[in-house]
């Protein structure tokens, strides 16, 4: 069986995994004629720590603002900690953590007027923890946030996320702007915050490989659609690209009728193929879908996604396989022009 | 939550908030010492309505630029909406905060107001609360108006402008009248006096569009989970900024084109004799039949008079002037006709009777064609002296080089009128002092005091500063009152006449004492009088009035008159044709009855008059406003 990529017929997690702590039922979200969610699903675990990915305006900050009450979606429902909501309510989001995309503090608040400003609004506040985490994070207390440089201003938002004690943190895209430094440091906070309290993180960004790193299961959403959900290993056992040597018996297309791999055929070309073009002359099996396909050097290049089991049977006549990286996978699907999968 | 809200808020704007009490408190405090050392404080709460109509609608606008505008433009709004609060109650933290520094500072300028105005004023449990309801009601109104302004963003300088502009076109180009116009009504000159109507209409008015100010609020503040406001704070594009201006003065020409286009036809008066001159225009209704040499005679004599008059003040025109014959009145007594469809000034006199005086009459003529042309501007109060004394001044200017004594009749009614009191504060508070001597000797005193400038400064210098006065033309919008701002009297005799006022009144008094050294012996001829009214009741609610008058010396035939006029719930002007007049022979009937009764808790408004050939006018005993008890 192919990997599922269609979000409406997502697999419902196995018996073994822990509980949903978040899960989206058909959200939906439209500015003007602009969809810029559609009918999403999604869960999330407990525990685990969950990348959303997407390119730029994917639908992620949407989804998002969604997920934290901020903007109301069109359709779909919300189910977080077990209550099911049109909305995020109040309540619902004083459960919540959120470090946003941008950081607006009020210029004239040091860091520990800011503390104390949003402790008052968590009934849960951690005053200890949070002058801890400010230790922790070396963010001075008494600067003003006007003060603060970009990756100390996201440090203290992950400060002021964390010191509710939330059962749920939500980030979205916190390391845009940091220097790699930085960005490692926080992925790193976030790495230890989630396994020392079993966070459960919600983590978009469009940077594959911060989410390679720190994620246990992605979500990659496009176009406002998501076109897949799961663990990282199943998805690169999935897509994988397959080269076909050029035969001399080609006209009007491929025909393939031996196997001659290449021995110095690079394993991940650095060029991916170009967008799919229809060619019907390519006799795959119907378990095999096409995500792209392109021709070069004579040489037929494809991007194939199918089960694990599916590419075991895999018999095509000169045909080369080989894995591909999370980043070519991701390219892949969410190649401009690919068309509906 | 809201605590925490009211919390963030105070601990962000503490200072602004603090700075603003100050300031407006101070504000206050200086309209009030304004008004008392310059002797204008009739009441102490014109002040407090001057403090509401300036310094509360600035202190509604600095207050929401720093709750709202602030908030949205920094973008800040955004954090407070990834935290639990709902984006209603950060709203409306925002507009009780401001709402109640608003209301609370109103109050206490009200209370303050009350606590120095209890000595000199009869405050009511019911003054007390329409003053509290007008004032709290407008502060309301702009408040509501600055908050709805604030989530406009980038654009609320614009219709700042667009408002401004609004009320300039409704003043300019209809016939509409915005002070009496809800919020405008409740602030208009009746606020420091109205004891008795609650002005509901008004009120109805203001509270309506202070909850449509603040609906629209919560909705640009609310809509699309707030992305409006948000979008509406982000700075103007070039773009924008050039459309903007563009469409200002394209509807400020507009507006200006149509202010000329709308101005009113001239009045027509049919069967008239017409005399033309540059500038100038006069219609006299004339007989049916025959020629009116009456009319072709006083038609030519007022062209010429006006027509000097208006090249003294260097005016380009003067209105268009209609005169009707009344032969029901008096010969010496002139009314004002209403054109309501046209422009001019259109009057109605006697003048076919045998004592009627063509140069008496040119001179009321002129004084009305100048308030006319000015759009009443002339009337403004520390100037009226000038418009009283002009005419008398001017029509007897061929002997401005002679001593004031030569021009018997007038020195008499200036030392007759300053004989009654005259202080420095009476030309600021004109009105009252009209009131006090009756406008023909009021006239006279003014008439002295430009004969004082023209002798003592010379006639050039007197002209100019008479042309300051009367012949400029100011529009009459906002700029009006920029213009009288800076144009003082002080100021005005100092750079035009080149005297500071204090000199002048020293040599104006000096001027005076030297007349009444001459005249002091018919000075002491001419009557004065001194009377009184008492109420008698008829039952719980009506009162009869009698009165009782004393004439000083008396003369055998002293004919005198009793003026009354039952005043409306709030003061304004009276005019001249609703007072109605007994009139007694003093030797026989120094005590008269009124013939009809009067509700209790109205107000009289009178005087006894009496002609006096000297003088060639009347004298009174002062017009008092007393309420029938």
């Amino acid at each position: 069986m192919p990997l599922n990529l269609d979000p409406l017929a997502t697999t419902a997690p196995a018996l073994s995994q822990p509980a949903a702590l978040l899960r989206t039922h058909g959200l939906t979200r439209s500015f003007g004629r602009v969809r810029a969610v559609e009918d999403l699903d999604l869960t999330v675990h407990a525990g685990e720590i969950y990348g959303f990915l997407g390119v730029n305006g994917a639908g992620k900050t949407t989804t998002i603002r969604m997920l934290m009450g901020i903007i109301k979606p069109d359709a779909g429902r919300i189910e977080l900690l077990g209550e099911q909501t049109r909305r995020t309510t109040i309540r619902q989001k004083r459960s919540i953590g959120y470090v946003s995309q941008e950081q607006t503090f009020y210029p004239w608040m040091t860091c520990r007027a800011l503390g104390r400003f949003v402790g008052g609004l968590y009934p849960t506040w951690d005053a200890v923890e949070f002058e801890r985490l400010l230790r922790v994070l070396e963010l001075p207390p008494d600067r003003r946030a006007s003060q603060l440089s970009g990756g100390m201003r996201v440090k203290l938002a992950l400060a002021l996320a964390l010191s509710p004690r939330p059962a749920l943190l939500i980030l979205d895209e916190p390391t845009s702007g940091l220097d790699p430094v930085a960005r490692r440091e926080f992925l790193e906070i976030i790495q230890r915050q989630a396994r020392e309290h079993h966070r459960t993180t919600f983590f978009s960004s469009h940077l594959i490989d911060e989410v390679e790193r720190v994620a246990d299961r992605v979500g990659i959403i496009h176009r406002g659609r998501m076109r897949y959900e799961g663990d990282l290993e199943t998805l690169q056992a999935s897509v994988r690209m397959v080269r076909i040597a050029p035969s001399p018996r080609l006209q009007n297309g491929i025909e393939l009728s031996q196997t001659q791999p290449e021995s110095d055929a690079p394993s991940l070309p650095p060029p991916l193929p170009s967008p799919i073009k229809s060619n019907p002359e390519v006799p795959l099996p119907p378990q095999f879908e096409v995500l792209r396909d392109d021709t070069r050097n004579g040489a037929r290049i494809l991007v194939l996604n199918a089960s694990p089991a599916a590419w075991d049977a895999f018999q095509v006549p000169d045909a080369q396989v080989s894995p591909l990286a999370l980043e070519d996978i991701f390219i892949a699907m969410v190649g401009t022009a690919i068309g509906p999968l | 939550m809201t605590r925490t809200l009211l919390r963030k808020e105070l601990c962000q704007h503490w200072l602004a908030l603090l700075l603003l009490c100050f300031l407006m408190f101070a504000g206050y405090g200086l309209i009030l010492a304004g008004r008392l050392i310059s002797g204008e404080a009739g009441s102490v709460f014109e002040s407090l309505r001057m403090f509401i109509m300036v310094i509360v609608v600035l202190g509604g606008l600095v207050l929401c630029h720093r709750l709202v505008v602030m908030e949205y433009a920094a973008r800040t709004q955004l954090f407070l909406e990834a935290l639990p609060v709902a984006r209603w109650r950060m709203v409306a933290v925002k507009y009780v905060i401001g709402l109640g520094l608003m209301l609370g500072i109103v109050g206490i300028a009200l209370a303050a107001s009350c606590a120095i105005g209890h000595r000199n004023e009869i405050l009511t449990p019911r003054f007390i609360t329409i003053l509290a309801a007008r004032a709290l009601s407008a502060t309301l109104f702009a408040y509501n108006f600055f908050f709805l302004m604030g989530f406009l963003g980038r654009y609320r300088l614009a219709l700042y402008l667009t408002a401004l502009l609004a009320c300039f076109a409704v003043a300019q180009l209809t016939d509409l009248e915005l002070d009496r116009f809800g919020p405008f009504a409740l602030l208009d000159e009746r606020f420091p006096y109205e004891n008795d109507r609650v002005p509901w209409d008004a009120l109805r008015t203001t509270w309506t569009l202070s909850a449509l100010f603040l609906l629209l609020a919560v909705t640009f503040s609310l809509t699309r989970e707030g992305t409006v406001a948000t979008l509406l704070a982000e700075k103007m594009s070039h773009r924008e900024k050039v459309f903007i201006a563009a469409l200002l003065v394209g509807v400020t020409f507009a507006l200006s084109v149509l202010d000329e286009k709308t101005k009113r036809a001239p009045f027509e008066l049919h069967n008239a004799v017409t005399e033309n001159r540059p500038g100038i225009v006069i219609n006299v209704a004339s007989q049916m039949s025959g020629e009116d040499t009456d009319a072709k005679r006083l038609a030519q004599h007022i062209a010429d008079k006006l027509s000097s008059s208006r090249i003294y003040l260097g005016l380009a025109e003067l209105p268009p002037v209609f005169i009707t014959r009344r032969r029901d009145l008096d010969a010496n007594r002139y009314e004002r006709g209403q054109l309501e469809e046209a422009s001019g000034l259109h009057v109605q006199a006697n003048f076919g009777a045998s004592e009627f005086d063509r140069d008496n009459f040119a001179a009321w003529l002129l004084r009305e064609a100048l308030i006319v042309q000015s759009d009443g501007r002339v009337k403004y109060e520390p100037k009226m002296w000038v418009l009283d004394g002009f005419a008398p001044f001017y029509f007897a200017q061929e002997q401005a080089a002679a001593p004031p004594a030569q021009n018997r009749t007038l020195a008499l009614r200036a030392l007759y009128g300053i004989e009654m009191g005259f202080t420095p504060s009476d030309l600021r508070r004109w009105h009252s002092f009209r009131e006090r001597v009756g406008e023909d000797i009021a006239g006279g005193v003014a008439w002295s005091g430009l004969r004082t400038i023209a002798r003592r400064q010379g006639p050039e210098s007197c002209q100019r500063f008479i042309r300051s006065v009367l012949g400029v033309s100011v529009p009459k919008d906002f700029r009006a009152l920029q213009h009288e701002r800076s144009a003082s009297l002080d100021r005005l005799l100092l750079m035009e006449a080149g005297v500071e006022f204090n000199t002048l009144w020293a040599q104006w008094l000096e001027e005076l004492a030297a007349a009444r050294n001459l005249l002091a012996s018919e000075l002491v001829r001419i009557p004065k009088l001194t009377g009184e009214v008492s109420f008698a009741p008829l039952s719980a609610a009506s009162r009869k009035i009698s009165y009782h008058v004393r004439i000083e010396p008396a003369r055998g035939d002293t004919r005198y008159s009793f003026l009354y006029h039952q005043l409306p719930a709030f003061d304004e002007e009276v005019a001249p044709q609703s007072i109605r007049r007994e009139q007694n022979l003093y030797a026989q009937r120094p005590n008269g009855e009124l013939p009809q009764s009067f509700t209790r808790g109205a107000r009289l408004y009178w005087t006894f008059s009496l002609e006096v050939p000297e003088l060639r006018c009347p004298v009174i005993s002062g017009w008092k406003r007393e309420e029938i008890r």
